[in-house]
């Protein structure tokens, strides 16, 4: 089952795409089911960072931006509403820019743990920068929206933490499992 | 058997990420919430759209909002704070944020483009009228 020319089986490869799509949308789903009980507006948990990071890991990059999008867009139409996918994609698209950054450059250096915390404040920064943009009024870009960054930074360390240790857990049983890592993050 | 245990805990780049994320936190902290001004000055800054109107925080009543798309607030000023009452957006996370006092603070309500801030109202580069 494990050899070389199974990993490359294209049909497998649609069927792992697939699942992990299907469980990052599940993840998004039940976050818009049961929102946090705080009164502070955009904060999650962020599980669907779960499915992409261990696509990243499992399946490669490329693989991993695209689901990436495509749980955005589907979750958008599914069960959100069209204004919150400018924010969602932003998010995405920042998160996934830390993700390759982190992969590529400091992979052995920084673990899931610390590209989880990065990517889950990346997104938050990516959110801001969207809705400062929508609510500019006459100028260019709103910066008095600025002011959450600190409260959605201090709540990404938080969320993204638990992300992590998660996502530790889950490396640890794959690797003990045998399963064959792209990318080894822990 | 230890390897895999050494494995669970954060490695050096983790405790950078972390670094980083706080000092990015603690620099727009510092731009936003630079100190306690006098609260005699203060007044509350609405921009809806690209309108901006200035109330003064001292005088307790009530203020209409007209957001964008149809979408109306009303704005409670009450001994120095202010908070969102009511407001015909399907989320309400203006309202739910609750009375906000404090220079700097803000309510935002993102279906109205409706922005709450409280700012010093020490006129340093702006004449402000209080209706």
């Amino acid at each position: 089952m494990r050899t070389s020319s199974s990993r490359k089986d294209p049909a497998r490869r649609v069927a792992e795409l697939g699942i992990l799509l299907v469980l990052a949308m599940v993840f998004s789903y039940l976050e818009a089911l049961f929102p946090i009980p705080l009164p502070l507006p955009g904060i999650k948990l962020g599980f669907a960072n779960i499915a992409v990071i261990l696509c990243a890991c499992y399946c490669g990059l490329p693989e991993a931006l695209l689901l990436n999008l495509l749980r955005v867009v589907l979750s958008a139409i599914l069960f959100g509403n069209l204004s919150g996918l400018l924010f969602s994609l932003s998010g995405a698209f920042f998160s996934s820019l830390t993700l390759i950054f982190l992969v590529l450059s400091f992979r052995g250096s920084v673990s899931v743990l610390g590209i989880s915390v990065a990517c889950a404040a990346s997104h938050n920064l990516g959110q801001i920068l969207c809705a400062s943009f929508l609510l500019r009024g006459s100028s260019w870009i709103n910066p008095s929206v600025f002011s959450y960054i600190p409260v959605l930074l201090l709540a990404s360390l938080i969320t993204g933490t638990i992300t992590g240790i998660l996502l530790k857990l889950l490396f640890a049983y794959l690797e003990k499992t045998g399963k064959e890592l792209r990318y080894s993050l822990l | 058997m230890t390897t895999r245990k050494k494995q669970m805990f954060p490695i050096v780049g983790d405790y950078v990420v972390y670094a980083v994320i706080l000092l990015i936190a603690a620099i727009f902290f510092s731009l936003f919430f630079p100190k306690a001004g006098d609260k005699s000055l203060r007044v509350i800054r609405i921009q809806s759209g690209e309108d901006v109107e200035y109330y003064d925080l001292n005088s307790d009543r009530e203020i209409s909002v007209d957001g964008e798309d149809g979408f109306t607030l009303t704005l409670s000023v009450s001994s120095g704070t202010v908070r969102v009452v009511q407001a015909s957006c399907r989320d309400h996370l203006c309202v739910k944020t609750g009375a906000i006092s404090e220079e700097g603070r803000s309510i935002i309500c993102l279906p109205a483009r409706v922005i709450i801030t409280i700012e010093g109202g020490d006129g340093s580069d702006e004449d402000v009228f209080l209706p």
